[in-house]
């Protein structure tokens, strides 16, 4: 502790300096904790929204090629299955100008209430839903976002069929960042059939298992009922399913990750730099203060000590900014619009990380040049001050 | 106190080996106030810098205040440095960032003593060179003069048997360089303190007990010149 003043006096030589460098550090930091919460928020999502009962069933070709729609019948047929639903993605917008502003799919009345009870829908929501056949329920972020009431009358625009659908919002799903829309599969149809067309074909089937024990053997079932037809189609359950969603971004995050990593191994050099500079300006107050008899290992201490210490303030402050900005972007409207920004969270693991990650920074962005500093004989030193 | 035999120092610049020093032998009984004279290059800062614990010889024995430097490692050099001996540089060498007092306190903090007592003993030590009112100055607010104070202040402060000074006036006026002289010569006559000191000054003759010159690496007969203005 006796060392502290010196180290303290010594970071305030050059302020401008040290602040440039907290920040860089700071900054960096604060980048690699946010990304490091999007892998566990990824799976937090997932966990959060995927029951472990449903699996989802989509054409081996890929999530966007549609099924027949008849294999909706086969698999509520199988042993295990409770329930069944298909959606049917309609896309959709009320303002054409704006393009899609929410997800919107078609699907069953009943396949709502058996696939999904676990969602917070009312129970007279659901009713109304079956009873009216151009019915809407929407989920709250889009509600909210759009400045909608339960009764209001809204003209859905399909950005993927030729065709617009009056709707009457009926209901809500009531879970927090919720942002889709559901029609009735049946008035998409008839609207298709106005137009000369039919509605046989769906994008993603929903199954819900009677067991979790189950699932597997569905699973596994239902693959081979549809290997050799002329749709064969992938079950996945529904965090599987969510995951593949995700997985698009995933690597995209992955990506991501590499490029800060990157940039962070650049503000360790930017660093490095900056303290083999400011140890270099020192070479005769070291010089002295080793003729003075302060040991190697002192020297290497109070000047390593120097490094580290800047880099724990900046690590307390980069950690404090991504405690900072996830706090303010979950309770921003950010988070209703994009329910994934809500999982997101700094916790207690991803902090003690980044501090542990500022301080090895510290050290390591110390030890070079304070070793280089220090090697030479004291009187090697002195003659280079003169 | 300083018993040098027959010394020899030889480095290595390049290609070529260069000799600093040649069988030099020197004995420099405590409490006494030696110049190393001579011309550049002649081995006065090697010579010092050998009896200072700051470097070792190729060939011979150095001893100071009991202990054999040629056979201690650097960690122990270290120590023995922080123990024994004060230093006294051309120019100054003050840390910037610090003000006089813990500029003087530095060298206490490679000891075991309470802040209290390393600030007092700071305090007495400026006071010795005249800098009771100066404490809170920083070197960039000292004239050069003060400063050279303030380094004997820091020099002084532990308590060590040798103070070594490398052309302290070498970078003053003629008045502060007298100044400078005459301190040293006072903590050498009151304080008991043997100083060594390398000086191109020909007014340091007036000061000191005795004068030995360097030439070429070979250390001629001493001047009997010297013995000061306060004898020895």
């Amino acid at each position: 502790m006796k060392y502290l003043p010196l180290v303290l006096r010594n970071l305030g030589r050059n302020p401008t300096r040290t602040l440039l460098t907290v920040a860089a550090v700071a900054l960096a930091i604060a980048l690699i904790a946010l990304l490091r919460t999007l892998p566990d928020g990824m799976q937090r999502m997932l966990n959060e929204f995927a029951s472990n009962t449903r699996i989802g069933v989509f054409s081996e070709a890929g999530m966007s090629y549609p099924l027949p729609y008849a294999h909706l019948r086969k698999v509520a047929a199988l042993e295990g299955v409770e329930a069944v639903a298909s959606w049917t993605w309609v896309g959709g917008t009320h303002d054409p100008d704006r393009g899609v502003r929410f997800p919107s799919f078609a699907i069953e009345a009943e396949g709502l209430a058996g696939v999904w009870p676990d969602w917070a829908i009312r129970p007279e929501a659901r009713a109304d839903f079956a009873r009216h056949r151009n019915g809407a329920i929407v989920g709250v972020a889009t509600m909210t976002r759009e400045g909608w009431q339960v009764g209001d009358l809204v003209t859905l625009v399909s950005t993927a069929l030729p065709l617009s659908l009056e709707l009457q919002i009926v209901g809500t799903i009531d879970q927090p960042g919720m942002p889709l829309l559901f029609v009735r599969r049946e008035y998409l149809d008839q609207a298709l059939q106005a137009q000369g067309s039919s509605l046989d074909w769906a994008g993603t089937l929903w199954i819900r298992a009677r067991d979790p024990l189950v699932v597997p053997a569905l699973q596994r079932e239902i693959e081979a009922l549809f290997r050799h037809s002329e749709a064969s189609a992938v079950a996945q359950t529904e965090k599987g399913y969510l995951g593949r969603v995700f997985g698009f971004l995933e690597d995209f995050l992955t990506l991501i990750l590499v490029v800060t990593a990157l940039v962070a191994v650049c503000v360790v050099f930017i660093a490095s730099n900056t303290a083999s500079l400011a140890i270099r300006e020192r070479g005769g107050e070291l010089a002295v203060l080793r003729a003075i008899g302060f040991p190697r290992r002192t020297l290497l201490g109070l000047l390593v000590a120097e490094t580290t210490l800047l880099a724990a303030v900046a690590g307390v402050l980069g950690v404090g900014v991504a405690l900072g900005l996830t706090g303010v972007l979950r309770a921003s409207s950010f988070a209703t619009r994009f329910p994934p920004l809500g999982a997101f969270t700094v916790d207690g693991e991803i902090v003690l990380a980044s501090l542990g990650l500022a301080l090895g920074l510290g050290v390591v962005t110390g030890l070079a040049p304070a070793v280089q500093a220090i090697r030479r004989a004291p009187a090697q030193m002195l003659r280079e001050l003169d | 106190m300083i018993e040098i035999s027959d010394v020899s120092r030889e480095y290595r610049r390049g290609a070529d080996r260069v000799r600093a020093l040649q069988g030099v032998s020197l004995a420099v009984p405590a409490g006494r106030f030696v110049a190393l004279m001579g011309p550049s290059g002649s081995g006065k800062s090697t010579l010092l810098n050998l009896l200072a614990g700051l470097d070792r010889p190729s060939r011979g024995r150095v001893r100071v205040a009991g202990a054999d430097l040629g056979e201690l490692d650097d960690d122990a050099l270290a120590s023995f440095r922080a123990r024994h001996v004060g230093f006294v540089f051309q120019f100054f060498n003050l840390i910037p960032v610090l003000d006089a007092l813990h500029n003087v306190e530095l060298p206490l903090l490679l000891q075991s003593m309470p802040r209290s007592e390393r600030l007092e003993r700071a305090r007495t030590a400026l006071r010795v060179v005249g800098l009771e009112g100066r404490h809170s100055h920083r070197p960039s607010e000292l004239s050069g003069g003060e400063q050279q104070r303030v380094a004997i202040a820091r020099a002084i402060v532990s308590d060590p048997s040798l103070l070594v000074a490398d052309e302290p006036t070498g970078d003053l006026d003629a008045h502060n360089a007298r100044q400078t002289l005459a301190l040293l010569r006072e903590l050498s006559a009151s304080l008991r303190k043997t100083i060594v000191m390398v000086t191109h000054d020909p007014r340091a003759e007036e000061y000191v007990d005795e004068v030995h010159v360097l030439d070429k690496g070979v250390l001629r007969a001493p001047s009997a010149a010297g013995a000061g203005i306060v004898a020895p």
